[in-house]
């Protein structure tokens, strides 16, 4: 125990920093629903600015720190606070891509500031080099000093946040932001206390921690994202627990330190630690603890793809001018080839963010393990050039479905996190090792293929490879695969809903990816004949830079890679001992830029004219409908029976021993006044709610306990009350995921490709489907840029254009005005005849649902009030009473649940 | 937040509230559809209609949580159109939105510091005491623990803790027992007899008529119906909600 004491002395120091850095991401995570990836980021320029003032303008210790502490880190605080104020609108992706941002932004300022090397800074703290001992251990004053700042700071804070007014609003602020607002107090300026508070946090951290580790930009902003352990130790949620999560995360790194001494190949573990700890707290907190507080999304802006013509007239003098690049660029032909190499891993990473709406940040670490496996093929196994590469690319494929499986049931967020944790952790615990890149300077040895040894060939090779996966990534966009990933995107819930095992479909893609990024760490190795863990292409850093890089890249897929080729190039021209850090800086500053905003700037309406008159893109094609696709509906089927449901939320009944029939070929309706009960039914139709009680029966079949996709593959189909379209796509393309989402289904194969009679039933589907609601004029039209009434009907229309027997329409017509109300209800009625299904309709306007139903349940309470046709209800005092009130308000045996 | 507590009531020319063609909604969804409504001062107000009908759109539109997209809104002779929900909240326009206007992570006790909104703690723990000495025993109680009729005598008392107040309540009776229920409705009478005028949604329409002077029904977005609470029939009312109003 002796002698672990002094491990756990400096383990307890640098894990109460830790504790305090923490407890300033949680404290702004919470009340602003915006996740700070740049919180190190904010760390590092407080102690850079320490660093200018103390060191090098000679200011006293303390009168730098409450200038680089308590004036940059308030501005720094408000700074955040209007980044974070606009992010709150944007998609997860954008949420994380410009904090991440921050970070690539900073670092390059830092290292043109001073330097990418440590520069060592002397304790400065009062008897900083002056220890004591106790019971037969040595501890420093600083290391004393630095616990008791951390401790009372973080206790300041907790002492504020129970009990002020200040934290009592900033609570507030975290249960329901528009209450405080029409309470009278304003909840921006009470985000801006608590992001002021926060980044001081972090800021104190980096100032306090720059002795221990000296000033190094990438060092230090890593140093402070093991906060995020802490945080995560805390659920990103509780200020005592993530100190203690802090506290435990320096003690277990700092004792490990003990441990490996002996050990080599765990040299790397006491730095990785923290990460580890990041990832396994990630794995075990239950999901419900890491629902990322806002929800709120912008449309985002409309995507714009220029006709197919011009797109093959642009590649052909694109290819040509790859082509020549030899004849012209003598010696910087090796920047051409490393630009090619790193346009495969942007394609790689824009297939996973742009497409399917997951970040990864860790795709340097798939290009390094497949450059490892590579070599080691090649080199100690004298395997053929080409079979190496493709083996070797392919290991990356099983640890890319390594950190994906089990972060798969993490929202976005968590699934970054998570990615950002195992990049750091790999490359600390495993890249010096023996069976990665050795200790050795050289690295490992990345042979070029025997026929293409020279530069100008392996040039060749190289662009050869481009060629290809732009092809196939093309190929994919193009394939049922590329179109239900952006349906996924769009509309997770949805398409879920509509018959797709999204997870099947998330892992497929993370394997893709990472397989395209394992070939390109192998042809960037190759080119280098050397891989290393100190290349900058294969640390974990560089994926934070590949992020910042994908989100200012314009023009779609494949196109935006060549944005990176040429970023790549541009050091091969200027030369300049800091031009990757001036490259960096305006990364990182546009990922922002551009993620505030929601994307890239949609392409000026000009220049779209001019692409469609080059390319003569026709209007949309009035397809020839063919006979409406086969609907297996057997007349009149038993359809949907629910019996004796109950569900609760917590402790209130939200829906009491309620039973009611669907049958197919009429629809039925499901009414009530607001709070009824009647959405929470519906999902647990669809398996969207688990029921504390009751049975679900469809088609004779219990479907109590299928997952939502099982359940639509049996033709149990349904719209959303807020609705959820694909807004980037087309009508069509929206239309037919109905189709095609259960088609895909869950098997892997049949997600990847359609089969040609697939592809013919989907088409004939979706644009009968179409004619039915009348939108066939909509077709080539962007989902999101649509009227209310419009989307309602391509919702409605996707619904048909699926193999469902029932549908459940959830409100479909609120939003509507009166003419389009009832044309919605002729849709409704003629659907039914025609193709024999049923239609549970949950709806407010009664005089649409007297027109239409042919039978009616009235919820009230959670409970089933009254059934009957609709003349029935429309006497019934009982229904009379339960809409407006009154004394036959509550029938005999139907108490409403009264909480206690 | 007003503190004009003065006991004779201000005489005051203007109503209460002003909605002048007001289109308002969600992003590109458009709920209210050019409405027009006066609320009188010192009195209650009745705003009916089917679910959906855009009562809950409305309130929120006067409070400043949306803004209209046309048309103008004042409250007390000042155009507060482009003021923000807060400082609306400051000039004494009182909202209690649907489900529970409470903070469930809060104590009552803090939640009652949040509604003095910077006037004193003690005043607002003691009017809620005496208004509901239930609400004085749980003051160091998490108010998600609260019964349902608990909750909304907390949500209440914002309107109670200050007088001469605009005070617009979305649905206070819902999901409530009806032996509750009339509890709240005499608690809203206290209200305005304090001053404060009211602009009250209720799906119990019939005990909303009977408190209210005037009523206004909507349907669509639109304002169907306007006029004194005693020319609206019961059967008459059920109609416009079945449609076609």
């Amino acid at each position: 125990m002796k002698e672990l004491l002094p491990f756990i002395i400096s383990g307890i120091t640098v894990g109460s920093l830790y504790g305090m850095a923490g407890t300033g991401l949680v404290l702004t995570y919470k009340t602003s629903g915006i996740f700070n990836f740049g919180h190190g980021a904010n760390a590092t320029i407080a102690a850079y600015v320490f660093y200018w003032l103390h060191i090098e303008h000679g200011w006293s210790w303390w009168l730098a720190l409450i200038v680089s502490v308590f004036v940059v880190g308030p501005i720094l605080g408000l700074i955040m606070e209007r980044i974070a104020r606009q992010l709150a609108l944007q998609r997860t992706s954008h949420k994380i891509v410009a904090t991440v941002g921050l970070i690539v932004l900073v670092q390059g300022i830092a290292t043109i500031w001073y330097g990418s090397d440590t520069l060592p800074v002397a304790q400065y703290l009062p008897k900083g080099s002056d220890s004591f001992e106790v019971g037969g251990v040595f501890v420093s004053y600083a290391q004393v000093t630095l616990t008791v700042i951390s401790i009372i700071v973080v206790g300041a804070l907790y002492v504020l946040f129970r009990y002020t007014r200040l934290g009592i609003a900033m609570r507030a602020v975290v249960g329901d932001p528009d209450l405080v607002d029409i309470i009278g107090a304003n909840p921006i300026s009470i985000r801006q206390m608590s992001w002021v508070i926060g980044t001081t946090f972090a800021a104190l951290s980096g100032v306090l921690l720059l002795p221990l580790i000296g000033l190094q930009a990438i060092a230090l902003t890593l140093l402070v994202a093991q906060a995020f352990a802490a945080a995560a130790f805390g659920a990103f949620n509780n200020i005592p627990l993530t100190f203690l999560g802090g506290l435990g995360v320096g003690i277990l790194a700092n004792v490990s330190k003990k441990y490996v001494l002996d050990v080599s190949w765990l040299s790397g573990l006491p730095s990785s630690l923290p990460f580890l700890v990041l990832i396994v707290m990630l794995l075990l907190l239950p999901k419900w603890r890491l629902v990322p507080p806002s929800s709120v999304e912008r449309r985002p802006p409309l995507a714009y793809r220029a006709p197919l013509r011009f797109r093959l007239g642009t590649a052909v003098p694109v290819l040509a001018l790859f082509l020549l690049v030899p004849t012209f660029a003598g010696i910087h032909l090796s920047y051409f080839t490393l630009g090619l190499t790193q346009a495969i891993l942007l394609l790689s990473l824009g297939l996973l963010v742009r497409t399917s709406g997951q970040v990864s940040l860790c795709h340097t670490t798939f290009a390094a393990v497949a450059a490892v496996a590579f070599s080691q093929f090649s080199v100690d196994h004298h395997m053929p050039w080409l079979a190496a590469v493709l083996l070797g690319a392919l290991v990356a494929v099983p640890i890319g479905a390594l950190v994906a499986i089990p972060a798969i049931r993490l929202s976005g967020l968590f699934l970054a996190l998570a990615t950002f944790g195992f990049g750091i952790m790999v490359e600390n615990l495993f890249y010096p090792l023996g069976f990665m890149f050795t200790h050795l300077a050289d690295g490992r040895r990345m042979p070029r293929p025997d026929f293409a040894t020279g530069d100008k060939a392996y040039y060749y090779v190289v662009l050869a490879f481009l060629v290809v996966i732009c092809l196939v990534v093309v190929a994919i966009h193009e394939s049922r695969i590329g179109r239900i990933l952006r349906g996924l995107s769009d509309a997770p819930l949805a398409v879920a809903t509509m018959g797709l095992s999204t997870n099947v479909t998330r892992v497929i893609v993370f394997c893709i990816s990472s397989f395209i990024a394992g070939l390109a760490g192998i042809l960037y190795g190759s080119s280098a004949n050397f891989a290393t863990s100190a290349d900058i292409r294969y640390t974990a850093f560089t994926s934070l830079t590949l992020i910042a890089i994908l989100a200012l890249a314009p023009f779609r897929e494949p196109w935006f890679a060549l944005f990176m080729g040429f970023t790549a190039i541009i050091p091969g021209y200027i030369s300049g001992e800091h031009v990757n850090d001036y490259l960096n800086i305006i990364f990182g500053f546009f990922a922002v830029q551009v993620s505030l905003q929601g994307g890239p700037t949609p392409m000026p309406q000009k220049l779209q004219a001019y692409f469609n008159r080059f390319g003569r893109k026709p209007a949309a094609v009035a397809t020839q409908v063919e006979a409406p696709p086969p609907v297996a509906a057997p007349e009149g089927g038993p359809g949907l029976a629910i019996d004796g449901l109950t569900i609760r939320f917590g402790g209130l009944v939200a829906v009491k021993d309620v039973s009611l029939r669907a049958p197919l070929g009429t629809i039925t309706g499901l009414v009530g006044p607001n709070g009824a009960g009647k959405t929470t039914t519906f999902n647990a139709c669809s398996g969207l709610n688990k029921p504390n009680a009751g049975k679900l029966t469809f088609q004779g079949r219990d479907v109590s306990r299928l997952a939502p996709a099982r359940r639509a593959r049996l033709g149990l189909g349904r719209t959303f009350q807020r609705m959820e379209l694909g807004e980037t796509l087309t009508v069509v393309d929206n239309v037919a995921l109905g189709r095609e989402s259960s088609m895909a289904g869950g098997k892997i194969f049949s997600q990847f490709a359609a089969r040609p009679a697939e592809r013919r039933v989907t088409h004939a589907a979706a644009w009968s489907a179409m004619e039915t609601c009348g939108i066939t004029h909509l077709a080539e039209l962007q989902a999101g840029a649509l009227s209310t009434g419009q989307r309602r009907l391509v919702e409605l229309a996707r619904c048909l254009a699926g193999p469902f027997d029932l549908l459940l329409l959830d409100e479909p017509s609120s939003g509507l005005d009166r003419a389009e109300t009832e044309r919605f209800g002729e849709v409704l009625t003629r659907v039914v005849q025609e193709r024999g299904c049923g239609i549970l309709l949950v709806e407010h306007d009664m005089s649409l649902v007297m027109k239409v139903c042919s039978y009616l349940y009235v919820l009230d309470f959670g409970q089933l009030l009254f059934e009957g046709d609709p003349q029935a209800v429309a006497g019934s005092e009982v229904v009379q009473a339960a809409y407006l009130g009154g004394s036959a308000a509550i029938p005999a045996g139907a108490e409403p649940e009264v909480q206690s | 937040m007003s503190t004009t507590a003065a006991a004779a009531p201000l005489v005051r020319t203007a109503p209460a509230v002003e909605l002048v063609d007001v289109c308002s909604g969600y992003g590109a969804t458009q709920v209210l559809r050019g409405v027009s409504l006066t609320v009188p001062e010192s009195s209650i107000t009745a705003l009916l209609g089917p679910n959906g009908a855009g009562k809950s759109t409305l309130l929120k539109t006067v409070s400043g949580l949306i803004r209209p997209t046309r048309g103008a809104v004042r409250v007390r002779d000042a155009d507060v159109t482009r003021w923000s929900a807060n400082r609306r909240a400051r000039r004494g326009l009182c909202h209690i939105p649907e489900g529970r206007a409470i903070f469930r992570n809060l104590t009552v006790r803090e939640n009652l510091v949040m509604q003095a909104n910077g006037g004193s703690e003690a005043d607002a723990i003691e009017k809620a005491s005496t208004a509901f000495p239930v609400l004085g025993k749980r003051l160091g109680q998490s108010a998600g623990t609260l019964s349902g009729g608990e909750q909304q005598m907390l949500a209440l008392m914002r309107a109670y803790l200050h007088n001469d107040q605009v005070v617009l309540v979305d649905e206070p009776s819902l999901g409530l027992a009806p032996i509750i229920v009339d509890v709240i409705f005499e608690f809203l009478h206290t209200i305005t007899q304090q001053g404060s005028a009211l602009l009250l949604v209720d799906q119990f329409a019939t005990r909303a008529l009977a408190m209210a002077s005037a009523v206004y029904v909507l349907n669509r977005g639109e304002v169907v119906f306007q006029g004194k609470a005693g020319e609206l029939e019961r059967s008459e009312l059920f109609q416009r909600y079945l449609g076609d109003g």
